[in-house]
This record gives structure tokens, C-alpha cells and sequence, in this order.
């Protein structure tokens, strides 16, 4: 037992000795935070470039046709999708992400040019389309677009997330909120429904499924 | 809701701590269980990035994350060896005579302990790794490895014999040299 406490101790000095003149590269930090933030534009862009089009079209079509969708069942909705579940008030009824007033959102999630998707998940209320969406992954050598500036940093329950800028979907009032996921990011966008209320319908309902 | 406008400054101040204190630590650690320079500095960097993804999470206990973050990392690329022999089959071969395939890797073949170290099987090396290098206590090595304390406890007993074994062999090779050239024909 001595003996081996002894080649411990001596195990270590040795290593120490040995491997005093290796050491990282000066800057390392530096470079780690600039890659995060290369991929996290790659996958924040990515995100977008379908919620435009899901905005652009879902919401007007969701307006329009408030009465749409599957007929309301009873009892909260629980929307759940990968290891997310969504819970949302009474007033929502879950729908399919092909049927009104979500349909066109839908079409743009399933028909992203080129992206891997997940499947899409949806809900609605009057005049509101709740849709969510696992974010494509983001491929290696694509071309690294601009990133709105003013995308808001946020903490939603325990989850790190990003909301989009007031004004960059060309529908005014739909907007998207990108949640942190370990491999892919987690989308949940809305039409027909504030900002403020995204957030806060999703700071109280999101969690672990 | 707390908003956390401002705060990435804050936490990549952090972050950068943390690597200035932790990364020689973890460079090292990934030598031993990697086959050469690059690829342990690739593992660092692919460790140090996960860990800052979750930095929220692992600000808690930082060292403990980015061990078994690197560990992971570093078996990651033993299945991908394993799977596409023929890319490593150079790099594998750790004797005098293994092709060197750059100058930081010739220079790591200095490093006699390492490359003994290196021929030992995975688990006693994650192990010596963790518990003498990383400085990781027995059970945060066991809660890292997803091993029972008590294998991290032999382990370690069956590395340090086996290490000594074939550093006694190391020597006794490199003593035959010595001599066959201190005495020529």
C-alpha cells in the first residue's frame, strides 16, 4: 500500500516534470468565444430564415381565420416535442401543424431549402398560432449570413434564449423565440401574439418532458 | 423574468478565468489519452466549447464539467478511430521506428512517461489520467467515467503495477542501447 502511495506521489511529479513545457496556445478563451459565436450565428440565422417565412404568411392566414383548426378539447394543452413540453393556458387548442390557422407556417417548417428539420408541433386560440420547431443544424462551410444585431438575450424558466428583434419579420406582429438546446436549438414562434406574451406563455409553461 | 442583457461580458470574463487556470491541466490530460499533440489540442478546444455553451450549468463546479466533457470528447475520437482504422493507422503505432508525421509530434516523443502511459488500456488510463493529473477525487473520477468507485480504486492499483512494469522494460531496452553503444565491436 506504502509502495503504492510512494509511486503515486512519484507518478505525479514525473508527470508534471514531463509535461511542464506543454502548454495551450495564448488566446485559447478568445478563440472558444469567437467559435461559439461563429456557430451560434450559423444555427440564430438559420432559425430565422424559416420564421420569416413562417411570420410572412402564418400570421395573416391566422388572423384571418380564427375559428379554423381542430376542434378545442378540454383541459390544458401540453405541446411536446424532443425533450421540450410546452405547457399552455385553457384557451388553446392543440392543432395540426397542416390544418389552419397554422398551415402555412407549417408548409415553411417542412419545406426548409436544404436544412435537416425535426417535426413541428402546434397550438392555437383565436387569431393565435403557437408553432414549434427544433432548429436545423447548422452545416460545416456554409456561408455565415448576418445576424440581427438586436437579437435579445434572455433567461426563459432555467433556459438560456434569444428573441427576435422587434420589427424583423415582415409581419410586425409575429415573432419567434430560439431556446439553447444541447444539440439542436428549440423554436418557438408565434403569430397574432406579443412579444411580451411570448415570453412570458413561455417562461411559465416550458420545461423538461 | 431576469433578463441577462449585459451579462455574456460577465460570463466570458469568467470563462477566460477559468481557461487560464484549467487549460494546461486539461491539454495535458488530453495527451496522455489522445496519440498526439493536434489531437489533443482539438480536444481542448471541443471541450472548452461545450463547456462554455453550458457555462450557466457548469460555472457551478467548472473543473469537474470540462473533465467529463474531455473525457467524452476523448472517446468520441477513439470510436471514430475505431471505425476508420486505416486514417490513424500511422499515428497508432507509438514505437521508435512510428512514422512522424509532423515536428510537435517529434518533439512529443520525448515524453517517455506519456507514451508509456499511452499503452495502457483505456480504462486504467482515464483513470491515472483523472486521479493524477486532473487532480479529480475518487468519486467525482467514478461519477466522470460512469464507473463504480471501487473499479476506480483498482484501477488505479492495476495501472501504477503495469506502469512500473513497462517502464522497467523501457529502461532495461534503453540501458541495451546504451551499452551496445558505449561498447562497439
Amino acid at each position: 500500500m506504502s509502495s503504492h502511495a510512494d509511486d503515486e506521489f512519484i507518478l505525479r511529479l514525473s508527470l508534471m516534470s514531463e509535461l511542464d513545457d506543454v502548454t495551450p496556445r495564448d488566446g485559447l478563451a478568445d478563440l472558444v468565444i469567437a467559435r461559439y459565436r461563429r456557430g451560434r450565428r450559423r444555427r440564430f440565422a438559420g432559425v430565422f430564415g424559416l420564421f420569416l417565412v413562417f411570420a410572412g404568411i402564418g400570421v395573416p392566414i391566422g388572423v384571418a381565420s380564427a375559428s379554423g383548426g381542430t376542434p378545442a378539447r378540454p383541459g390544458p394543452v401540453v405541446l411536446r416535442l424532443g425533450s421540450y413540453a410546452l405547457a399552455l393556458p385553457d384557451r388553446y387548442h392543440r392543432t395540426d401543424v397542416d390544418a389552419s390557422p397554422c398551415a402555412a407556417g407549417a408548409a415553411a417548417v417542412a419545406r426548409p431549402a436544404g436544412e435537416e428539420h425535426g417535426p413541428a408541433v402546434a397550438a392555437a386560440s383565436s387569431g393565435v398560432c403557437i408553432l414549434m420547431f427544433l432548429a436545423p443544424l447548422s452545416g460545416a462551410g456554409r456561408a455565415d449570413p448576418n445576424v440581427p444585431r438586436d437579437a435579445e438575450p434572455l433567461a426563459v424558466g432555467h433556459y438560456r434564449a434569444w428573441l427576435a428583434p422587434r420589427g424583423y419579420s415582415p409581419a410586425g406582429d409575429g415573432t419567434a423565440l430560439v431556446i439553447e438546446g444541447d444539440g439542436r436549438d428549440l423554436v418557438i414562434g408565434a403569430a397574432g401574439l406579443p412579444r411580451s406574451a411570448l415570453v412570458s406563455l413561455v417562461s411559465a409553461g416550458l420545461s423538461a418532458a | 423574468m431576469r433578463r441577462i442583457r449585459g451579462a455574456p461580458a460577465g460570463r466570458e470574463a469568467e470563462f477566460t478565468e477559468f481557461v487560464g487556470s484549467a487549460s494546461a491541466r486539461l491539454l495535458r490530460g488530453a495527451l496522455v489519452l489522445l496519440d498526439t499533440r493536434e489531437e489533443a489540442e482539438d480536444a481542448l478546444q471541443l471541450t472548452l466549447l461545450r463547456t462554455f455553451r453550458r457555462w450557466d450549468h457548469a460555472r457551478q463546479a467548472p473543473e469537474a464539467y470540462s473533465r467529463t466533457v474531455l473525457v467524452n470528447v476523448c472517446r468520441e475520437r477513439w470510436r471514430h478511430r475505431a471505425r476508420h482504422p486505416e486514417v490513424t493507422g500511422l499515428l497508432t503505432e507509438t514505437g521508435p521506428r512510428a512514422v512522424v508525421t509532423s515536428f510537435t509530434e517529434a518533439v512529443d516523443r520525448r515524453h517517455v512517461l506519456v507514451r508509456v502511459l499511452r499503452r495502457l488500456p483505456a480504462v486504467q488510463r482515464e483513470v491515472l489520467v483523472f486521479r493524477y493529473m486532473l487532480d479529480a477525487s475518487v468519486a467525482d473520477t467514478a461519477a466522470a467515467l460512469g464507473i463504480a468507485e471501487g473499479t476506480v480504486k483498482s484501477a488505479a492499483s492495476r495501472g501504477l503495477d503495469q506502469l512500473r512494469m513497462l517502464l522497467s522494460a523501457e529502461y532495461a531496452e534503453y540501458e541495451d542501447k546504451r551499452v551496445r553503444r558505449v561498447q562497439p565491436r
